[in-house]
């Protein structure tokens, strides 16, 4: 017998049969539902999103600890308050120059796909110049490069399907056994319709200028620069468990018992290095809590109704 | 009650339960996906049969 009350709409004469067609569609969907592989795959998502802050970190690493050519990291996912599809990162150099930075940890089969992703993001970009110059900058925006950041291993690839796609975007790759960071140019196959030169050697010269930063000192400091992880705690897109963490990590113990206020969690957020505002850290911190009493309150049904295959 | 002292253990069953409670809202999904199914079919049956 299913244990379920027909809803209202269903007449009294009607509710046993209700529940006998309700059982069978549901035996045979639950017979269906594959939990092993959708377990997988969500146990998936969660290692993804850890490459992936873990990529952020190492991209912005040495402009948080230094200044290569006078860039400094600005921000973490500059424009996300706005619900807009953005990037993960944002240099400035205090003087007009700015580079908005996309970490791709995995590239899929389809690269044009990625390319084209970053297209769009640039498009949202330069419709809010004006919001980033005043929010963000306070200053005027001179000079705006875009970088697609990935593992090393992705680097060849993702640099030559953007040349060959025409775009401008430069390729920085991570070594994460090394610890360090460089620029990657790759020639493409064919050349791009929309170089601005004629002759083989000027077509190189001009993809060399297009894949490389203006200020000519930041590619010199860029070559094999050292860098590190652990820096990116907190992102504000990322799936809830991702971000519960900061709730774990933010904890403490007191008298054996663990325990975490809200301050604990405000104080962690702001630590983390990705300058986010006062009030912006406030509203992650609601997130976070509403996320994990959700988490908690859902269990609770769950223990009692499922009957886990893991 | 366990009481937890490690934050990677803390974290690993976070990560545990929050597969478990996307795999129970899943499951919701379908039980929802059902009674919908159902309820629309002795819905119809109940037009037909006072039609006729």
């Amino acid at each position: 017998m299913t244990n379920i009350d027909p809803p209202d709409s269903v007449a009294e004469g009607q509710k046993t049969k209700f529940r006998g067609l309700y059982g069978k569609c549901i035996q045979n969907k639950l017979e269906r539902f594959r939990e092993g592989p959708k377990r997988e795959n969500l146990r998936g998502q969660i290692d993804r999103q850890r490459q992936h802050r873990k990529l952020i970190s190492y991209s912005i690493f040495p402009f948080e600890q230094g200044q290569p050519a006078g860039y400094k990291f600005i921000k973490a996912e500059p424009l996300e308050e706005l619900g807009v599809p953005n990037f993960d990162f944002l240099l400035w150099n205090l003087d007009g120059s700015v580079i908005f930075g996309e970490a791709k940890s995995s590239i899929p089969s389809n690269a044009t796909s990625v390319v084209n992703q970053l297209k769009k993001r640039r498009e949202v970009v330069e419709e809010h110049v004006e919001y980033i110059e005043e929010e963000y900058l306070g200053d005027e925006i001179d000079h705006m490069e875009f970088v697609l950041s990935t593992y090393v291993q992705h680097g060849d690839k993702m640099a030559r399907e953007i040349a060959e796609e025409g775009a401008k975007f430069i390729t920085w790759v991570v070594d994460s056994h090394s610890d360090t960071m460089w620029i990657r140019q790759a020639r493409p196959t064919e050349f791009p319709d929309n170089l601005g030169a004629e002759e083989p050697d000027e077509m190189l010269q001009e993809l060399d200028r297009r894949h490389s930063h203006s200020v000519g000192s930041l590619n010199g400091e860029l070559d094999r620069i050292t860098t590190s992880f652990g820096l990116a705690d907190i992102l504000p897109t990322s799936v809830i468990v991702d971000r519960l963490r900061v709730v774990v990590q933010s904890r403490r113990v007191v008298e054996r018992y663990p325990c975490v206020d809200r301050q604990d969690i405000e104080e962690y957020v702001s630590d983390s290095a990705l300058n986010y505002t006062e009030e912006r850290v406030s509203e992650m911190v609601d997130d976070l809590i509403e996320g994990g009493s959700v988490l908690i309150s859902l269990r609770n049904g769950m223990m009692s109704g499922l009957n886990s295959n893991s | 009650m366990t009481n937890y002292t490690d934050k990677d253990d803390l974290e690993t069953v976070l990560e545990r339960k929050w597969v478990d409670w996307r795999i129970d809202e899943m499951k919701d999904e379908l039980r929802e996906e059902c009674e919908e199914k159902v309820e629309n079919k002795l819905g119809k049956q109940k037009e037909l049969s006072e039609f006729v």
